[in-house]
């Protein structure tokens, strides 16, 4: 929605300037394999590197956004919603209210859309600061083109039954406008309609919550390992053990191999980090897990966890109540893979978590529980 | 894993899958034999007053205290079960972090110790506000003799009053707070306690206020049918800047002065 009327604000003073009228909203499409340069920051906003440049902003890592942390893969999740504990993780996360903070950062925030913001860092790094860096803009857009390319994908994917919640904004006359989350669904039918280069508008299918739950029965995760103590993030590598305790089930356990019902679907196992808080903008940290050493790091590879936002969330507000973010991991294929490999122990599994950059005098990073959910 | 129903399963497994799944069934099924034992015994038993307001004698505060003192397992009892019936449907969010934040061996003893640390919380701020009522009913010099639908008016237009605050907001926020809590052991449990008397600290912040007017209405069980349904649409239905449940409380209490007046 905001894109939306932010692109014909912008429009309509291109246009006043004498600009082109069918001027839009440009996407920065960072996932590109192609383009060599799509981690990079565009050109029109690093040069020149000064006050002369309207679209440059100071605070900026000049770096080259590492490839992991704009990989597609919440493209292959199916559900909307889920949180990673009581349902898979969604494509969206969980149901919650409008917050920037609380609650389970769904596939597509957590990657690429918190990781990016924080690869850029400056003003970008803090979601009270993120809009007034002009990236941002391309960035969403970018994020918006993911959500229709995900739906086009179709096999199941559909949006789901929105709360009814409306919002409202300023139109390009200062008018206050009113929409509901229904009503951009179909981007041909957001104010003149909108299609992004290369990616067709499918029709999008709602379904009621209840009716995707009621395709098949979620076996229950359950809570196999966990820390019994906060752990707080330094600029040091660190590394938490997780001792896998005795199953209430075997069918919960990583000895009973798929036995529960007879079937041969893998095995879904999360890791969650639980009521993160912290201050300032601390650094995007790479997790890896049972890592004998720094050799082929990228076989034991589970994710990357960017804090956009862990300040706000540390703060109780109206919004929401302080209990920080909360992240959760995807390691099925990594768990399946590390299973097979001769130092393979099934009673502990060492968590590692590596800062991409030093942890600044000014930010800090507490995670309450490192855990453990397997279904 | 998503079991496809066109497989065989069977519907003990079925069952048990759901009942882990919605692990805050039991708390609505308690909620609800707390009801059908207010009905069935809050006609001649249960107190019509709190302990500390049975009689003209009310305003003697040591008459009170000494009340207090002596006040029976029985009235608390009642107390819990009303905290049981009204309070626990809103537990739903917090129950289901609890229950999936342990392993499943210790699952209902968390969800047992967190209810138990709520529920204390409650009892103990309901006495307080009990003893509150009475110094009320002295400081301000309210006459005994004056109509009950009086003080039930005043009760609600406080409730609505409190509601409408700018401060609500937050508060009702704070009703979806989590904390981290260890997988099994001593600890888990022990943090569920916590947790249950945090949660009931907050509750108590967004809720006194309709709770006081109850007590203030001699604890009518019309009333705590009305405040239950208010309460549980602003938990669960209305959006958290709707204004609608402040407009029922002060619609209420006009209708206690109109019943006071007539």
């Amino acid at each position: 929605m905001y894109l939306a009327y932010f692109e014909q604000i912008v429009g309509k003073h291109i246009i006043d300037l004498g600009g082109p009228a069918d001027w839009a909203l440009p996407f920065w499409d960072y996932s590109d394999a192609t383009n060599v340069d799509a981690r990079k920051l565009p050109r029109a906003f690093s040069t020149p590197a000064n006050g002369t440049n309207g679209l440059w902003l100071s605070g900026r890592s000049t770096a080259q956004i590492p490839a992991n942390y704009v990989t597609l893969d919440a493209l292959n999740t199916i559900p909307y919603l889920g949180d990673g504990i009581q349902s898979p993780l969604g494509f969206g996360g969980p149901r919650t209210v409008f917050s920037h903070s609380g609650g389970t950062h769904g596939r597509l925030e957590s990657r690429p859309h918190d990781l990016v913001h924080v690869a850029i860092g400056g003003a970008m790094g803090d979601p009270r600061t993120a809009a007034l860096d002009p990236i941002f803009w391309l960035h969403h857009a970018n994020i918006d083109r993911l959500w229709q390319v995900w739906l086009n994908r179709a096999g199941g994917r559909r949006n789901p039954t929105w709360s009814g919640q409306t919002f409202n904004f300023h139109d390009k006359d200062g008018r206050v406008v009113t929409m509901a989350p229904k009503n951009v669904e179909d981007t041909t039918r957001i104010l003149t309609g909108y299609t992004y280069q290369d990616v067709p508008t499918a029709v999008a299918v709602r379904e009621s919550l209840e009716a995707i739950e009621q395709e098949s029965i979620q076996e229950p995760f359950e809570v196999i390992a966990a820390t019994n103590k906060k752990s707080k993030l330094t600029s040091e590598k660190m590394v938490v053990s997780l001792k896998l305790q005795p199953p209430s089930q075997k069918e919960n356990s990583f000895k009973a191999v798929n036995e529960a019902v007879g079937n041969t679907s893998r095995k879904e196992t999360y890791l969650h980090f639980e009521n993160v808080t912290g201050k300032g903008v601390p650094p995007i940290y790479d997790v890896y897990v049972n890592m004998p050493n720094s050799k082929n790091k990228a076989s034991y590879y589970a994710g990357s966890l960017g804090f956009f936002g862990v300040e706000e969330a540390s703060i109780p507000s109206a919004h929401h109540a302080g209990s920080g973010q909360h992240f959760a991991l995807d390691i099925s294929n990594l768990i399946g893979e590390l299973r097979n490999r001769p130092d393979w122990n099934p009673d502990k599994l060492d968590v590692h978590l590596e800062p991409s950059s030093p942890l600044k005098k000014d930010a800090s990073v507490v995670i309450g529980k490192i855990s453990l959910y397997s279904a | 894993m998503r079991i496809p129903l066109n497989r065989s399963v069977s519907w003990q497994r079925y069952l048990l899958d759901q009942n882990i799944s919605s692990s805050d069934w039991w708390v609505w099924m308690a909620s609800a034999v707390a009801w059908v034992f207010l009905f069935t015994h809050g006609g001649e038993e249960m107190p019509k007053e709190p302990v500390l307001c049975t009689s003209k004698e009310q305003a003697n505060i040591s008459l009170g205290l000494s009340n207090l003192t002596t006040a029976s397992v029985r009235e608390l009892a009642y107390y819990a079960c009303m905290i049981v019936a009204m309070m626990f449907p809103l537990l739903s969010g917090q129950v289901k972090h609890v229950a999936f934040s342990v392993q499943r061996k210790v699952r209902n003893l968390a969800i047992g110790f967190f209810l138990a640390g709520y529920t204390f919380l409650w009892i103990a701020a309901a006495s307080i506000l009990s003893v509150l009522v009475v110094y009320l009913r002295s400081w301000v010099a309210i006459s005994p003799d004056l109509p009950p639908s009086v003080v039930s008016a005043l009760g609600f237009l406080i409730a609505a009053i409190i509601f409408w605050l700018p401060s609500r907001r937050g508060i009702l926020t704070a009703c979806e707070r989590t904390v981290p809590i260890p997988m099994n052991s001593w600890q888990s449990l022990a943090e569920s306690f916590g947790y249950g008397v945090s949660n009931g600290l907050i509750c108590f912040r967004i809720c006194w206020a309709p709770m006081l007017a109850m007590i203030m209405s001699v604890h009518s069980m019309t009333v705590m049918i009305l405040i239950t349904f208010g309460i549980l649409l602003e938990r669960y239905y209305f959006h958290d800047k709707s204004k609608i449940i402040g407009y029922v409380w002060a619609a209420t209490a006009v209708v206690f002065i109109t019943i006071a007046i007539f």
